[in-house]
């Protein structure tokens, strides 16, 4: 066939160039490892963590200057809002660690190097009122885009090999380990086998296999998929956010979220508006849940079922109660409603539901980053340890980076087992053809699979429509999978055929996601099924983890520990509790 | 709850005129390492509300079957990554409202990839040679969180902030070129200049990206998507930098006139 494949060696492999792999390429750099960034789109310009809008905060109540001074109530309220963030299901003792370094690691470590928190000019740090919950950097919304920028700028001046629009295809195993990955470079149309000592997989959210997404299209699930197939165990895929406050148009902006989080310098918050413009939510109904986003769809759902709205439109945001200076100065969005000709301070804008984070992930030791295969680390939002926000996947990385930097010195370059890199070059290699010329593109078998999962696992469940939906993507693997082709051989930008792998990859993320979901009969947090709709604390606070068994999935629970912070409740209706 | 009523529905719902059907889009092709030459060809898309030019591409692919290349990795203005040339006009399409009738090309002044998709990397070597990071000066150390610093002081560098290294104001500048490298790397160079915490000397910085010859047109506010004043703040506030310590050659550059395309750099 011809096709050219290049090898590469490094200390440290890292997959994934949003906060979690920059902090951990950093890192390792500053301790001397040689280190190579695989990045699927542009380093620190892709991915998630350019979207991340709100820092967490928790300073005392109006005062952002005096925060310092009250760590361990900062540190409590951080806790107590990352547990009901991720429904009792994050890894408690790893929230208390990453809180910490929130406050005297990641503002500190940002802001040295420049970051600019948003203050107000006699130099007090912009909080929500009066709360102070969140900050931000330079805007709300913006403070993902200005950190990973500062981010790009450093590892490039530190000389770090990155290899852009370049993604991992899969984790390379031998021996029981993992020993690097294979990648496919599709602006050059080139196959690379990256042979490493330690690998940190940071590939971020699975936030694109809905139709309706936050996440672009980078955001296919491959990280879990590779990671599965290396021998790594996933846990709660079911447990899928969603967002009830995103634009329903035009399409490119259904990933404008207008945050219902405490706004800046305000009391206020947004308010939501049903078809006959009934305000039913407004953040300030519960005024002391700084995100409100689950209550959000909890309260659209009884606006749905009433007629009143619909999950992809005929409901609205409005910013109308806000001052308008508070929006002219501090709201990214702002400008967007004004580009289509609306005026926030007088237009309720049209809001449908996306699929946003991931609570679950990959399952992996909160204190080392270890996936449970050697050599294997993971870090940031493709972890199932907690649901995502800048400071904590930015933790992630750095612990990640410290162990994966111990573990690479003083040892030899693993040896790769050839008939697994030929194994792993061939799948990719296979996709790489234009026949049927009948077939379908990439990006319309993506657009189906996308289609399955809008209608068949939205924010309501049931056992019937998830298994019809099982039953969707059975028939697209079988039948429309071998059909797929591409436009042509060029191998220049050829973005079908990293298209081609990402729906390979999707199909199995996106089975993942409604097996797991099956398998948990109750509703819980971001999860909701009408055919079990209570929140069930005493069978179901558990993790639902997933591995492969000889080929097979095996799905089963596991304990989940609760040392700092339990749900006050047994067993509760899903629409009364406030995670 | 407070007696809102719906009038607010009506205006959302259509303050625009009405859209038309369909647009249609004549789109540069070119793959060169398959494709004698370029070829233009012609797509009708459905039109949907509030359409943007890059729901278009979108729609060219996943429904028409059609495969375009061409970059974006946000759709809402934050990566920068989906500037092109649109009806002759660089734009940012995921920022850009579809037109009824649009010629879709790649942005001018850089190397065709295929189809739409431009060599950004010539660019981001260039800013790497302008140390765009913070450096503090020996006598004022960092002095832990949260550090003196107020609104006021960081306007000008929040204002820079905002740029996304989108490439619109290079693909608009007249004399970008061998010895300019354009806005964006002013409004780089300007984001730390105006920073108070930065110790570096800038104005040096501005000189080698080449400001002396910027020729003022104002061609890069105006097209910038990020509403940065970039003549007028950044490009204006690094002259005054220079001049304040004591450089020369600064510019503006005397001989360009605005619409003299010939001197346009490749």
């Amino acid at each position: 066939m011809g096709h050219p494949v290049r090898q590469i060696d490094a200390d440290l492999l890292i997959i994934g160039g949003g906060g979690a792999g920059a902090k951990a390429a950093i890192e390792a750099h500053e301790r001397g490892v040689k280190v190579v960034m695989l990045v699927k789109g542009f380093l620190g310009r892709s991915g998630c963590s350019i979207f991340a809008g709100n820092l967490n905060w928790f300073g005392p109540p109006q005062d952002g200057t005096t925060a310092v001074q009250s760590d361990e109530e900062r540190q409590r309220r951080t806790m107590e809002f990352l547990a009901k963030y991720t429904h009792y299901l994050g890894d408690q003792e790893y929230m208390r660690r990453a809180a910490r370094f929130t406050f005297d690691h990641f503002y500190p470590w940002l802001e040295e190097r420049g970051l600019y928190i948003l203050r107000h000019d006699d130099g007090s740090i912009v909080i929500d009122l009066p709360h102070g919950t969140q900050a931000w950097a330079t805007k709300m919304g913006m403070s993902g885009q200005v950190i990973m920028d500062m981010l790009r700028a450093e590892i490039f001046r530190r000389g770090i090999t990155v290899l852009e629009e370049t993604a991992a295809t899969s984790l390379l195993t031998a021996g029981g380990e993992v020993v690097g990955a294979t990648a496919l470079d599709y602006r050059h149309g080139e196959q690379l086998v990256v042979r490493a000592k330690a690998t940190i997989l940071a590939t971020g959210h699975s936030n694109y296999l809905s139709l309706r997404s936050t996440g672009t299209r980078e955001g296919t699930g491959a990280g879990w998929v590779m990671a599965l197939r290396a021998g790594c165990a996933l846990q709660n895929l079911e447990m899928q956010w969603f967002h009830a406050s995103d634009m329903a148009w035009p399409r490119s902006w259904m990933r404008l979220h207008l945050y219902p989080n405490p706004q800046p310098a305000t009391a206020h918050r947004t308010r939501l508006y049903n078809r006959d413009g009934e305000c039913f939510f407004d953040g300030n109904f519960l005024p002391h849940n700084p995100v409100p986003y689950i209550m959000q769809l909890k309260y659209l759902v009884k606006q749905v079922r009433r007629g009143k709205a619909r999950f992809d439109g005929g409901y609205y945001t409005g910013y109308r109660h806000v001052e308008p200076d508070v929006l002219r100065k501090y709201v990214y969005q702002t400008q967007f409603l004004e580009k289509v000709g609306l005026d926030p301070t007088r237009d309720l804008i049209e809001n449908a539901v996306t699929w946003h984070m991931n609570v679950g992930g990959i399952r992996v030791d909160g204190r080392t980053m270890a996936s449970g295969i050697p050599r294997l680390y993971v870090a940031g939002s493709v972890s199932a340890l907690v649901t995502g926000g800048l400071p904590n996947v930015m933790y992630d990385g750095h612990v990640a980076a410290l162990h994966a930097a111990d573990a690479v010195r003083g040892r030899a370059l693993p040896a790769l087992d050839e008939a697994v890199v030929a194994r792993d070059l061939d799948r990719v290699q296979r996709l790489f053809r234009t026949e049927p010329r009948d077939g379908y593109l990439p990006a319309q078998v993506i657009k189906q699979i996308r289609t399955v999962m809008w209608e068949h696992m939205n924010y309501v469940k049931h056992e019937v429509t998830m298994r019809e939906g099982l039953e969707k993507l059975h028939r697209i693997r079988v039948e429309v999978l071998p059909r797929m082709r591409l436009e042509s051989l060029t191998r220049r930008f050829n973005y079908d055929w990293m298209e081609a792998v990402d729906a390979e990859d999707m199909l199995d993320a996106c089975e993942l996601v409604i097996r797991f979901s099956l398998y948990r009969r109750e509703s819980r947090g971001a999860f909701f099924r009408e055919d079990y709709p209570l929140t069930d604390n005493i069978r179901w606070l558990r993790h639902v983890v997933g591995r492969l068994d000889g080929g097979d999935l095996k799905i089963e629970t596991e304990p989940v520990d609760l040392p700092y912070a339990r749900p006050a409740e047994g067993v509760a209706d899903f629409f009364e509790v406030d995670y | 709850m407070d007696g809102e009523t719906p009038a607010g529905l009506q205006v959302t719902d259509g303050s625009a005129p009405a859209p038309p059907a369909v647009a249609k889009v004549s789109v540069f092709r070119y793959a060169p390492d398959v494709d004698t030459e370029p070829r233009y060809e012609t797509y009708e898309v459905p039109y949907t509300k509030g359409m943007r030019v890059l729901d278009v591409l979108e729609a060219i692919r996943e429904d028409l079957g059609h495969a375009v290349a061409y970059r974006w990795l946000c759709g809402v203005k934050k990566c920068g990554m989906c500037a092109m040339t649109v009806n002759g006009r660089p734009s940012l399409t995921c920022w850009e409202p579809a037109e009824p009738e649009m010629t879709i090309e790649p942005l001018g002044g850089f190397r065709v990839i295929r189809d739409l998709v431009v060599d950004r990397d010539a660019h981001d070597g260039k800013l790497r040679a302008l140390d765009l990071v913070l450096h503090r000066p020996a006598d004022r150390p960092y002095p832990g969180f949260p550090e003196p610093l107020t609104a006021t002081e960081m306007a000008r560098a929040a204002e820079m902030m905002n740029c996304i290294q989108c490439l619109l104001c290079v693909a608009s500048c007249p004399t970008v070129g061998e010895k300019f490298m354009g806005p964006a790397a002013l409004v780089q160079v300007a984001r730390w200049a105006f920073d108070p915490r930065d110790g570096q000397d800038r104005a040096a910085y501005a000189l080698y990206a080449g400001i002396g010859h910027c020729a003022d047109c104002g061609d890069c506010t105006t097209a910038c998507p990020a509403h940065i004043p970039v003549k007028e703040m950044a490009i204006a506030g690094l002259r005054e930098l220079c001049a304040s310590e004591g450089y020369t050659g600064y510019g503006p550059a005397p001989e360009y006139r605005c619409g003299d395309e010939d001197r346009r750099a490749e």
